[in-house]
């Protein structure tokens, strides 16, 4: 039996124009003798009336200030893709072939308790292979399980794989038929240099290896979700993204032996972020533990994620998603930080150039008891991550002058950097993001990458 | 950024290699293999800069999935640190692991404190 997966994304299901064509390629595939199983996401992408955004806000603008319960939330937004395999499924049998289709939970798909990001921890393929042996085409739910807390326990609770979920269906179903490929049908050509509308010339890349696929994802592009990559990677399944909408032959994601080199892969860009550097050239030496440790200790107890950390011994700065941004401000602007060595001295953190109203009456409230230091904290509130991709390649001596000597010439601002075995990361204003990212394309000649 | 650049530029025609570039409102610091640490003396002495070479230093490694987005997972982490008495020379995270460079002698007493918080945390 040779099964194929194919998952196709909200676009290629959106009219029915469009999942005519996708279930063309479903009965292409079945012509060519595989026997194919099909995800499908929600229909559509934001905005759309059955887009899963749109389910979470027929909840939400119920009463806005009152949060869905998460279990409730799964239930509804799972919705958006049981309509659309049903209705994919019903679109294969009115051209002349038997389709069946899957919640999650029929397909076999087990997930832990983690409502809203639920991560997949075992597929029971039964009921999918009797519905291919019925010959029949399954059509699954993609972005959905259950979980199953007691084992004989009837039903199960329903539960959703978060963002992107659907790709780890595609792979994670590929994984457990042993499928000979899974291909990911999307409405771009396939892995791209960098986001079209940063570089209108970016070519498709026709191979990648999972590692860089996966780093390109967690970096910001949206071609296929870093679990997806680390699935097929983990079960050794081969990996195709294509264009529902065109015959370009895509893009084919491999294992490192089969595709090694040192090379440049891309530019990714990912943003939304605030950046803050503390200042600590104004307190006293022997207090800058204590100050560093009261600022990240305050950041951990309110949930805040932390991005491009740095430390020096008169300076401390991270980034901090924009959304997270004011629930920063309101508990580090004004911030007192009394120290305790028997000294009448106190530290107020200040965030921005200028006082605001809260730090001036903190300061002058305590200017009576002590000392009181300020703790100037640049803000810089719109930025965003660029990041370049790369195979074996970032290692090499001059590449951080490369990188930073592209973004001088075309006077990019770097606020900050950080890198790993795959990629190398700047922190820029949100204003030159497109600059930087084609700045980059350029100096590393990624136009002629094929 | 220029004099950053006349330094990177330096050590890039050394042939060494360098890792987890940082930026400070002052200059910059990043890591090199101990094995190029004496050479990093006779490389930026002539660039005139105030610079420190710091040796025998390890980096203790902390993977998670997303670490990023798992809420206040790195502050905590760092704060454990500080918070512990272990001067983190060097910091760094990325979207599947952070890390902290500490001397060498402390960082085995790091990886058994971030051990037990990531444990708490759980």
């Amino acid at each position: 039996m040779r099964i194929k997966v194919m998952k196709f994304g909200g676009t290629s299901v959106a009219t029915p124009e469009a999942r005519l064509t996708s279930a063309m390629r479903v009965i292409s595939a079945k012509e060519q003798g595989y026997s194919p199983v099909v995800v499908v996401s929600a229909i559509g992408r934001k905005g759309a009336p059955y887009a899963t955004d749109t389910l979470i806000n027929v909840l939400r603008e119920i009463d806005p200030s009152v949060e869905p319960d998460p279990r409730e939330l799964d239930l509804m937004i799972a919705c958006g893709e049981i309509m659309s395999a049903v209705i994919f499924a019903h679109t294969l049998k009115t051209l002349g072939h038997s389709a069946q289709a899957f919640r999650g939970g029929q397909a076999g798909i087990r997930t832990d308790g983690v409502y809203g990001n639920a991560r997949i921890v075992g597929i029971n393929p039964v009921s999918l292979f009797q519905s291919i042996e019925h010959g029949k085409i399954p059509v699954v739910c993609g972005f959905q399980g259950v979980f199953v807390q007691t084992e004989g326990a009837p039903g199960g609770e329903l539960t959703t794989l978060g963002r992107g979920g659907s790709d780890t269906t595609g792979a994670a179903i590929g994984a457990a038929l042993n499928a000979e490929a899974v291909e990911i049908f999307t409405d771009v050509d396939g892995v791209k240099t960098a986001d079209p509308d940063a570089v209108k010339e970016a070519p498709t890349l026709r191979k990648v290896t999972y590692d860089e696929v996966a780093e390109i994802a967690h970096l910001g592009a949206k071609v296929v979700h870093p679990r997806a990559a680390e699935i097929a990677m983990n079960y050794g399944i081969p990996l195709w993204v294509k264009n529902t909408f065109s015959d370009d032959e895509g893009t084919e994601i491999v294992t490192r032996e089969n595709f090694p080199g040192r090379r440049v892969t891309g530019v990714t860009h990912t943003g939304k972020l605030v950046y803050l550097q503390f200042d600590l050239n104004g307190a006293i030496e022997s207090d800058r533990v204590m100050l560093e440790s009261r600022i990240y200790e305050t950041m951990a107890k309110y949930g805040i994620n932390l991005f491009m950390l740095n430390l020096s011994p008169s300076s401390t700065g991270f980034a901090v998603p924009r959304s997270q941004y004011p629930t920063v401000e309101g508990i580090l602007d004004g911030l007192v930080i009394p120290v305790s060595d028997g000294y009448k001295r106190v530290y107020v953190v200040q965030i921005g150039a200028k006082a605001s109203r809260v730090v001036e009456t903190q300061a002058n409230l305590l200017s009576s008891l002590g000392e009181v230091r300020k703790i100037p904290a640049l803000l810089t509130e719109g930025c965003s991550m660029v990041s370049l991709v790369g195979h074996e390649y970032l290692q090499q001596p001059g590449v951080f002058l490369n990188v930073l000597t592209a973004m001088m010439d075309g006077q990019v601002t770097v606020l900050q950097t950080s890198d790993s075995d795959f990629s190398l990361s700047l922190l820029v204003p949100e204003a030159d993001t497109n600059r930087a990212v084609k700045l980059l394309h350029d100096r590393f000649h990624l136009a002629e990458v094929r | 950024m220029a004099e950053r650049l006349n330094i990177l530029d330096r050590v890039s025609k050394a042939g060494i290699s360098i890792d987890f570039l940082k930026l400070t409102p002052s200059g910059m610091s990043f890591l090199v293999p101990e094995t190029q640490g004496e050479i990093m003396d006779k490389v930026l002495e002539p660039c005139g800069d105030h610079f420190t070479v710091r040796q025998e230093r390890s980096i203790v490694l902390v993977y998670a999935v997303n670490i990023r987005d798992e809420e206040g997972l790195i502050a905590g982490i760092v704060h454990t640190a500080i918070t512990n008495g272990i001067r983190v020379d060097h910091i760094g995270d990325m979207h599947d692991r952070m890390l902290m460079v500490v001397k060498r002698h402390e960082a085995d007493s790091l990886a058994k404190l971030v051990r037990e918080t990531l444990m708490e945390a759980e």
